[in-house]
């Protein structure tokens, strides 16, 4: 009986993190930048579909956890209809629940891209490190733990 | 259907292209058939009849048009029970003839369970009336990656499907040893897609998640390129030839951006034959110094590349370009975007590639857009676009030769 309640609330859990991502527009980017303006935090970008997102994503999940000061905002780049399957890899990959969860939400997501970042081909992951005073590195491609460290290092408590 | 050789190499071409990953991997039946998708492939047949090949609830559907892509026939579903179907960006459905006037169809399956598929085929030998129950053309049948097929016909009839395999993957997981990427694998048919009697390997450590490029060459063979994983995680391109019963000259590296990233680039390369001489070959390429789109001339006796020539706007997400050639002609489009429009770019080039006009624009839309493609009735070459706000483009590009 113990066993199936849990099940029911990891059910329960992930069918609400799946509610709970947000639409991610064309104007988002600027909509988070200025909602984290002044404070570190990494904006990540991944897909259920990319082979290498997963160990980004707990990476980034390992880092957020050891720097609460740093915040983590995850963008699934799987459109609307992915939603749920999005919200069962995030509490698969996060199971803390850690960052800020958006959704692609358009029908062109060539032109998603190109809002975010016109040098952006599509290669995932693809992450945005914000060092809080105005510095933004863009990164394509899993981050070694060794540049995420440095990174990390490099923004002062 | 000899003077139809481009339109075999263009197959090839037709991949599966990009995306933004996202391929319809939803979990349930009913929600299977959801999505729309712009993704479509078209060839003409040797009559000079336009088919489409394109997803629509879960099924694969092929329609004909008979001027010039004004208006389509009624489709005819290719599977009768509806199924996750790759249709976006580097995954779409796949349309060749055979000699005598075979239609051959091949899709990826998507799988409940993450990046897993198969490689479906059928056949319609009623010129397009009905097509045969689909079959898995990957022998291994484990719910994990077969995916981004593609098809070509040789002018013998021989059938090509080649797609990125996981088997080697797993089984060097099982047994404990590392196995960067994944695998080119290769199903061949010789009695008309009845059946495929043969299958191989022809690398290892492939990219994972790009279109294949494949072409056919007189004499029954193909040309094989695609993305692969070099030492240290390197994405430049292989290219091989392959026959009936296996590989003929094995992989050689094509280029040489050392683009060093672990990343699904999710954006395969394209390949024309140019003649006896080799191959015409188009990527992109995302090293730091120099992102952006190539193109260059492989020599086939050789196996040299020529040294890469760099084009389109890389500031505009220059991608997902097609090639055509025709004798010493030969056509580049790709895609670019604007702060309004998707528009496609085109340059061509009248001495084999060795040089290339200015780049000029071909056509545009306000919406969503599928990549581009080219395609010929034997006569012209076209620009074949499907987009969302001005509906399916045939646009031609020139008089060949």
């Amino acid at each position: 009986m113990k066993r199936l309640s849990l099940l029911a609330l990891l059910l329960l859990a992930q069918s609400v993190m799946a509610a709970d991502l947000k639409p991610f527009h064309p104007a988002s980017r600027t909509a988070i930048e200025q909602a984290h303006a002044g404070q570190p935090f990494v904006l990540a970008f991944w897909s259920v579909d990319c082979a290498y997102c997963p160990e980004e994503i707990r990476h980034l999940g390992a880092l957020v956890r050891k720097r609460p000061d740093i915040r983590l905002v995850l963008v699934s780049v799987d459109g609307m209809e992915m939603k749920s399957e999005v919200g069962t890899k995030l509490a698969e990959y996060l199971p803390d629940g850690k960052g800020e969860r958006w959704i692609f939400a358009a029908d062109d997501p060539d032109r998603l891209y190109f809002a975010i970042d016109r040098k952006w081909h599509g290669e995932l992951p693809r992450t945005y490190f914000y060092d809080g005073k105005g510095d933004v590195q863009g990164r394509s491609g899993v981050v070694s733990s060794t540049w995420l460290v440095e990174w990390a290092r490099s923004i002062a408590r | 259907m000899r003077k139809l050789a481009p339109i075999y190499l263009l197959l090839l071409l037709l991949p599966c292209m990009e995306v933004a990953a996202h391929e319809a991997h939803t979990h349930n039946k009913t929600t299977a058939a959801a999505r729309a998708t712009l993704a479509v492939s078209t060839l003409f047949d040797e009559q000079g009849r336009l088919w489409r090949a394109e997803v629509d609830g879960g099924r694969v559907m092929v329609s004909r048009s008979d001027d010039n892509g004004h208006t389509f026939r009624t489709p005819v579903a290719v599977n009768r029970q509806p199924e996750k179907v790759g249709g976006e960006g580097e995954l779409r459905p796949k349309i060749a003839f055979g000699k005598n006037g075979e239609i051959y169809v091949t899709w990826t399956q998507a799988l409940d369970k993450s990046y897993a598929g198969h490689i479906k085929f059928s056949r319609s030998l009623d010129d397009g009336k009905s097509f045969s129950a689909p079959v898995i053309v990957n022998r291994n049948t484990d719910p994990i990656t077969h995916r981004f097929e593609s098809l070509a016909v040789a002018d013998d009839g021989t059938i090509y499907v080649a797609w990125i395999d996981k088997r080697d993957l797993q089984a060097a997981k099982a047994a404990g040893r590392k196995y960067d990427g994944a695998a080119i694998y290769v199903a061949v048919s010789r009695d008309g897609g009845a059946s495929f009697g043969t299958e191989y390997k022809v690398a290892d450590g492939s990219c994972e998640c790009c279109r294949i490029g494949m072409a056919a060459e007189p004499g029954g063979t193909a040309v094989i390129f695609w993305r692969h994983v070099y030492d240290g995680s390197i994405r430049d391109h292989a290219v091989a030839r392959i026959g009936p019963q296996g590989v003929l000259q094995e992989p050689v590296r094509a280029t040489f951006g050392n683009w060093k990233i672990d990343a699904c680039p999710h954006h395969g390369p394209a390949i024309a034959r140019g003649g006896d001489w080799g191959w015409h070959l188009a990527w992109y390429d995302g090293n730091e110094k120099k992102p952006g789109l190539y193109v260059a001339r492989l020599d086939s006796e050789a196996w040299v590349t020529s040294p890469a020539r760099r084009f389109g706007n890389a500031d505009a997400q220059a991608g997902h370009p097609s090639l055509f050639a025709q004798g010493e002609r030969v056509w580049l489009v790709w895609k670019e975007l604007t702060d309004t429009h998707a528009v496609i770019m085109a340059m061509e080039s009248g001495d084999g590639g060795r040089s290339w006009s200015e780049t000029r624009k071909m056509a545009e839309t306000s919406g969503a857009a599928d990549n581009p493609f080219l395609i010929s009735d034997g006569r012209q070459v076209y620009l074949s676009w499907n987009t969302k706000a001005d509906g399916y483009r045939l646009i031609p590009m020139g008089v060949g030769q």
